[in-house]
């Protein structure tokens, strides 16, 4: 196996005392699109700041390509412009003072390669970022996409080790987004650059990344695929964070083999199978995704009765509020549901389902009705 | 390849070393001067002694004095700021028409020395004025019924000179105004009139008070004008009080009230800071559909821009008028006849050789300041921004205080500083002492305009350029020295302006040799060659009304790529 490209060990960053980066460990592939995702202050930024120079930080490790750029033991830390990263920033930064041209020029410039070998380079760029003709523009002349896409092109003018990206995409608007994004997954196809990705953007990060890293409170909770990251959070945080979550607050009734009965708020029985050890009357909350929820004709056995208390039409999917007993479900269904504001209805749990207690996550299943014994 | 950490640097590094340098030279301009005013006005034969207080509470000439400038000066404040609150809320909100030229012509005073200003308006209703001439011979009366030599006439042309602060500020807020309040006003009901009262005006009152705190300070700072229309007349404020102090000279009296001018200073901000506080700060900036509440004149549209055009000839261009027109009379007062048109004036003056060495001097001395003063503040306000150096910002509050004192109280401070300084050549007597008291009173100037420019310059833009590879220099050369260009050139603009100009420092620490041009050109005023101080003023004037409108070019061009740059770095 080939040595990674990046690899940060116990990285430890403090400011006034408190941690923003707290014992930090990630490692990325040659060709990987790694993205660090978390809510605002989680210390991702921090992280990947660090990585790039910008912050030293406390204590850890920071190698790329095998080359020790910070160490707190040995007291190494390399000057910003002396690591072999390429960086683009939140707010583009792009150079106004200078045209696209000298934009993406400037890497290539300041380590002095010959200009004819800068000219080369610069439009292979341009092509890569499919900006043909704009060499000459200045950025003011430019739109906010365009200016992002200059300043990734800057970033990838000096063919850098790892290529580190601080929420690119969030300054710009909803469509454009999307079509920056299948352009970035395009780029790093055509390039191969492994790229570090900060967001806060759950779906980005999803319709992005190789793999993810959730980050809270300073800490890296789970590292892993988009899928596994939603289908299989490893705690309570993760589960939240990433995609829409219906919490129940259940009671365990009683355990006998590989059954688990539950009890829900509202008195509704649940049976599932189950490997987990969890002893009787430990309180617990039931998870389920909205779109892991069914809507049913009022009187559906094995089903929590509710009512239907807003109805909203997403396009590609229906959206309910179903208030049952002290609880309120947001459930997706495809658009076909009949089912209007006011109605009776029952909610069924058709597939996926967590327990959760404190802040672990105990218990998942995926194909929930075949583990359902009795509802 | 190894790099040392940052805990490894040498207690000598460049920052500190930057650092100690700027630190000596604020000491030197600003802190040691101020620190001899504080010091000395205590002092008597060498031991503690409010014996120099006591001489100006004492003396009825000089607590008139201290009571006079106080009064005037909120006059004057009051009367500029009606014109100003006026003049912009006419000019912003109705719809007359050439509101760009308006608004050009209308802050056109602060571009003409107030000397200048005081020397027309005599020659234009003083005792054998344009217009007192005009006026007797139209009624066959002896005199005119009013006195331009007094307390009313100093009010008056203070207001005439001071109301472009209130319009500046008051204008502004009003075009950055967030329009959505006034529409939000009027979506619940209320009228034009009514917004203009319930909710225009309020979240105006910060920047009327904001406008006319810097007219009360210009008021209280002013030497020329109580100079050339008080001193006749036996009318004394401070500042023409301490100039007669030093001419005899009394130093000690000099200096004691210059601690109550400093005083006065102080108490004014804070007085206009409480009652800006209590008007409220509101974040009305940051609307940018400027779509304004206007009023629509109707019948009254002509008659308001033909007044708008009436109050700006009379207050802006009949007293230059006037000074033109003096420097080509044979004696001033004499009848106008094309027999007694002449340019002797101008050729006295050109082949004088103070008035010479005045203009080479103020040639000599303006952008030198200028230029000094930019270096020094930028690398301040580098520290202070970028660098986030601690300690640099009390640099910068240091130099900013020159910015709130009197220009009296400076040049009361170099005397003391340099007549018989603790260290250092002795200044006084050479051009150099004048300089330093440039570079002592305008730094704020450089201060503002170079940290306002940093704070724009987003820091992922430096960073931009080191993750590119750019080490610390070369950043500084490539992208933050561009960038900071205009920010430079508007301040150097803005104290060779202010510096060519100046005269209430100079006419205290001139000495034969190291003249300005305004100072020599109120020697003559005082003097009596009335025609030869109109010649050398209106040579002076298109080179201050040049550089006034290249500062508004330059001020317009920034604005434009700041526009540009907030957008590539929102």
């Amino acid at each position: 196996m080939s040595p990674p490209a990046l690899a940060v060990h116990n990285l430890v960053k403090q400011f006034a005392g408190t941690a923003a980066v707290d014992n930090v460990s990630f490692s990325l592939a040659e060709n990987e699109f790694f993205t660090l995702l978390g809510p605002s202050g989680c210390g991702k930024t921090t992280t990947l700041r660090c990585v790039a120079g910008l912050e030293q930080a406390d204590a850890g490790e920071i190698r790329i390509r095998e080359q020790v750029v910070f160490s707190g033991r040995d007291g190494v830390h390399v000057p910003t412009n002396h690591r072999p990263i390429g960086m683009v920033f939140q707010s583009y930064a792009v150079w106004p003072h200078m045209t696209v041209f000298e934009n993406i020029a400037y890497p290539l410039r300041v380590r002095g390669r010959p200009r004819s070998r800068i000219n080369d380079r610069v439009a292979q760029v341009l092509q890569i970022l499919d900006m043909p003709g704009m060499a000459s523009r200045m950025p003011s002349q430019l739109s906010g996409g365009q200016q992002q896409r200059v300043a990734l092109g800057r970033a990838l003018a000096m063919n850098p080790a790892v290529l580190l990206l601080d929420e690119p995409l969030s300054n710009l608007d909803a469509k454009l987004r999307e079509s920056m994004r299948a352009e970035l997954q395009l780029v790093q196809r055509t390039t191969g650059l492994p790229i570090l990705y900060v967001t806060h953007d759950q779906v980005e990060a999803m319709a992005l990344s190789d793999r993810i890293a959730v980050m809270s409170g300073g800490r890296v909770l789970q590292i892993a695929e988009p899928e596994a990251i939603y289908e299989r959070p490893s705690n309570r945080f993760v589960l939240d964070f990433i995609g829409a979550v219906n919490y129940l607050p259940s009671v365990v009734l009683e355990r006998s083999g590989e059954r688990l009965c539950l009890r829900a708020e509202d008195g509704t029985p649940l049976t599932v199978q189950t490997g987990s050890a969890l002893e009787s009357g430990r309180e617990l909350l039931m998870a389920v995704r909205p779109e892991d929820l069914r809507l049913e004709p009022e009187g559906t056995p094995c089903c929590l009765p509710g009512t239907v208390a807003l109805r909203s039409f997403l396009g590609n999917a229906l959206e309910f509020r179903v208030h049952c007993h002290k609880t309120s479900f947001r459930v997706q269904t495809e658009k076909e549901r009949p089912f209007q504001v006011g109605d009776r209805v029952a909610l069924r749990l058709h597939r996926g389902l967590f327990l959760a207690h404190d802040d672990k996550v105990v218990g998942i299943w995926h194909d929930l009705e075949n583990n359902l014994v009795h509802g | 390849m190894s790099y040392p950490s940052r805990n490894a640097r040498p207690w000598l590094d460049h920052r500190r070393a930057f650092f100690l340098f700027l630190a000596v030279f604020i000491l030197i301009v600003v802190v040691y001067p101020l620190l001899q005013v504080g010091v000395r006005s205590f002092l008597v034969e060498g031991g503690f002694s409010l014996q120099n207080y006591r001489q100006v509470f004492l003396q009825p000439r000089n607590y008139l004095a201290l009571w006079n400038s106080l009064w005037i000066s909120v006059l004057a404040t009051l009367l500029a700021t009606i014109i100003g609150m006026l003049t912009a809320f006419t000019v912003q909100r109705t719809d007359i028409p050439w509101k760009n030229t308006f608004r050009v012509l209308l802050v056109l005073p602060l571009a003409i020395p107030p000397l200048f200003s005081a020397m027309g308006w005599v020659q234009l209703v003083g005792p054998v004025g344009l217009l007192t001439q005009a006026y007797t011979g139209l009624f066959g009366v002896p005199t005119a019924p009013w006195n331009i030599y007094s307390a009313t006439g100093i009010i008056f042309v203070l207001a005439v000179n001071n109301y472009p602060f209130v319009f500046i500020t008051v204008s502004g807020a009003l075009q950055r105004m967030d329009s959505s309040l006034e529409e939000s006003a009027r979506t619940s009901g209320a009228g034009t009139w009514r917004i203009m009262r319930n909710i225009t005006l309020p979240l105006v009152r910060p920047a009327i008070y904001g406008g006319a705190l810097l007219a009360f300070v210009s008021s209280i700072d002013n030497f020329g004008i109580p100079a050339v229309l008080g001193m006749r007349a036996q009318f004394y404020v401070l500042t023409t009080r301490i100039y007669e102090a030093l001419t005899i000279p009394n130093m000690p009296l000099a200096t004691a009230m210059s601690v109550l001018l400093i005083l006065i200073a102080l108490l004014s901000m804070l007085a206009f800071r409480r009652a800006e506080g209590h008007s409220g700060q509101y974040a009305v900036v940051g609307g940018k559909s400027v779509t304004p509440n206007i009023i629509c004149l109707g019948r009254g549209r002509g008659p308001v821009t033909l007044g708008l055009l009436a109050l700006i000839g009379i207050i802006v261009i009949l007293p230059l008028f006037a000074l033109v027109l003096t420097s080509f009379l044979r004696f001033w007062g004499a009848d106008l006849i094309w027999d007694n048109l002449t340019l002797r004036h101008y050729e006295a003056v050109l082949q004088s050789a103070g008035a010479r060495r005045g203009i080479v001097n103020s040639m000599i001395l303006a952008p030198a300041a200028a230029t000094i003063l930019m270096m020094v503040t930028a690398m301040i306000s580098y520290l202070h921004i970028k660098v986030r150096y601690r300690g640099a910002g009390v640099l910068d509050g240091l130099g900013i205080i020159p910015f709130a004192l009197p220009g009296s109280v400076i040049g009361v401070a170099m005397i003391l500083a340099w007549s018989n300084p603790l260290f250092g050549p002795t200044l006084y007597g050479t051009i150099w002492i004048l300089l330093v008291a440039y570079l002592m009173r305008y730094m704020a100037f450089g201060l503002q305009s170079t940290r306002a420019t940093l704070q724009q310059i987003h820091n992922s833009l430096e960073e931009a350029a080191w993750t590119s590879g750019a080490g610390g220099l070369r950043t500084l050369k490539d992208i933050t020295l561009p960038l900071l260009r205009p920010g430079l050139v508007a301040g150097w603009v803005l104290i060779f302006i202010s510096s060519f100009n100046e005269l209430t420092v100079s006419v205290l620490i001139w000495t034969s040799g190291s003249e300005t041009i305004g100072v020599w050109i109120f020697l003559m005023q005082d003097s009596g060659f009335i025609g030869r101080a109109s010649a050398l003023a209106v040579l002076c004037l298109p080179v201050m009304l040049i550089l006034y409108v290249l500062m508004q070019w330059l001020g317009r061009l920034e604005e434009h790529k700041m526009s540009q740059k907030s957008r590539s770095t929102p």
